[in-house]
C-alpha cells in the first residue's frame, strides 16, 4: 500500500514535471495574442477604415481583406520564437478584423445612405 | 514613411558602427519589459541586434524582410511586409543626419516656431494620409523631437532624441524615446546605447548575414 502510493505520487510528479514546459508555453502564446490584439487595436485606425467604407464602398472592403497589416519590428525584438509565431498570427488575424469590420459597416451606412437619397428623389419627382 | 527617414539616414553614414543597446518597454500600468544586446552597423544597409536578454536573438532587416534567428533554438522566421514596415523607434534610433527633407518625402513645410531654445518645424502631408503633422523640434541644430498628430483627436506619436554624440558630421542620440498614445494604452520605448564605437571592423558574418543552412524558417508575409 506504501509503495503503490509513493508509486502514484511519483509518476504525478513526474507528469509535472513535463507538463510544466507545455503550461509554460501554451501561457507565452495566450500572452502574445493579447498584445498582439492590444497592438493591432493601437495601429489600426477603424473610423478611417469606416470613413473610407462609407464613402468609396465595396472597393475598401476589398482593399480591407487583402491589404495586410504592418505592426511594429521593435515589439518582437527579445520575444521567444513561440511568441513571434502566436504573435504574428494573432496581429494580422486582429488587424484584418478591424479594418473589414468596420470597412463593412462604414460600406452599409454608404449604401443604405445612397438607397435613401434615392427613395427621397424619387418620391420628390413622382409627387411633382 | 519611418522607412524612408530610416534608408535617408544610413545612406548617410559611411563608416561601421557598433555598440552595446538596452530598450525599456512600459505599455500602461503593465511592468516594464527590459532587452538588451548588441547592435551593428555596416554600411550600406545593414542594421543588426544581437539580443542577449532575456534570450539571444538575431534581429535585422533584408530589405523589406525582418529576420529573426534563434542560434541556441536553431529557429528563424522571415517576416515579409508589403507596407514599409521598420517601425518608428528603430528608425527614430538611426536619425543620424539632421538634414532630413521631408518634402521628399511627400510632406509640405508650413512653418517655424521657435519655443524656449527648440525650433519646431512643420509639415503637413501633401496628400490624404492618417497623420495629420509632423513637428520636428531641432536644438543647436541637432534633432532632439519628432510629433507625429494623427487625423483622430488625440492621437499621436512622439520620439524624443537625447544625449547626442558627435562623429564627424553625425550626430548621434544615445537615448531615444518613442511614445505612442491613445487609443489603446500608451508605449513607451526607451533605447539606451552604449560604448558607441566607430569605423570597427565588423565580422562578415554580422556584415552579410544569412540564416545557416538546414535551418527551419517560418515565412509570414504581412
Amino acid at each position: 500500500m506504501f509503495y503503490a502510493r509513493n508509486k502514484i505520487i511519483a509518476v504525478l510528479c513526474a507528469f509535472l514535471m513535463l507538463a510544466m514546459p507545455f503550461e509554460l508555453l501554451a501561457q507565452e502564446a495566450t500572452t502574445a495574442c493579447m498584445q498582439a490584439e492590444s497592438d493591432a487595436q493601437r495601429d489600426v485606425n477603424g473610423t478611417t477604415w469606416f470613413a473610407l467604407g462609407c464613402l468609396f464602398g465595396a472597393v475598401v472592403l476589398v482593399v480591407a481583406m487583402v491589404s495586410e497589416p504592418s505592426p511594429k519590428a521593435t515589439m518582437l525584438l527579445g520575444k521567444s520564437p513561440e511568441y513571434i509565431a502566436a504573435y504574428t498570427d494573432c496581429y494580422r488575424h486582429k488587424a484584418k478584423s478591424i479594418k473589414q469590420n468596420n470597412a463593412l459597416y462604414g460600406c452599409l451606412l454608404g449604401t443604405g445612405l445612397s438607397v435613401a437619397a434615392y427613395a427621397i428623389l424619387i418620391a420628390a419627382a413622382s409627387t411633382e | 514613411m519611418s522607412s524612408l527617414v530610416l534608408l535617408i539616414s544610413l545612406s548617410q553614414l559611411l563608416s561601421p558602427i557598433s555598440g552595446n543597446f538596452i530598450k525599456e518597454t512600459k505599455q500602461g500600468k503593465k511592468i516594464s519589459e527590459i532587452v538588451s544586446g548588441k547592435f551593428y552597423y555596416a554600411p550600406p544597409s545593414q542594421l543588426l541586434f544581437h539580443v542577449y536578454n532575456p534570450l539571444e536573438q538575431i534581429f535585422t532587416f533584408n530589405g523589406d524582410t525582418l529576420i529573426l534567428f534563434y542560434p541556441k533554438e536553431k529557429k528563424a522566421f522571415k517576416i515579409k511586409s508589403l507596407n514599409p514596415m521598420v517601425s518608428s523607434s528603430v528608425s527614430s534610433t538611426w536619425t543620424f543626419n539632421d538634414k532630413i527633407d521631408f518634402s521628399k518625402l511627400g510632406y509640405l513645410f508650413v512653418k517655424k516656431q521657435k519655443m524656449a531654445d527648440t525650433l519646431y518645424s512643420y509639415w503637413v502631408p501633401k496628400g490624404k494620409s492618417v497623420i495629420k503633422a509632423i513637428i520636428i523640434g531641432r536644438l543647436k541644430n541637432r534633432m532632439v523631437s519628432i510629433e507625429i498628430d494623427g487625423v483622430q483627436q488625440n492621437q499621436f506619436s512622439k520620439i524624443l532624441y537625447t544625449k547626442h554624440l558627435q562623429h564627424n558630421s553625425f550626430c548621434i542620440p544615445t537615448e531615444t524615446y518613442s511614445i505612442q498614445c491613445p487609443p489603446a494604452d500608451t508605449l513607451i520605448e526607451h533605447f539606451t546605447y552604449q560604448d558607441i564605437r566607430f569605423d570597427i571592423e565588423i565580422p562578415d558574418s554580422i556584415s552579410h548575414f544569412s540564416i545557416p543552412n538546414g535551418i527551419p524558417v517560418k515565412e509570414v508575409v504581412w
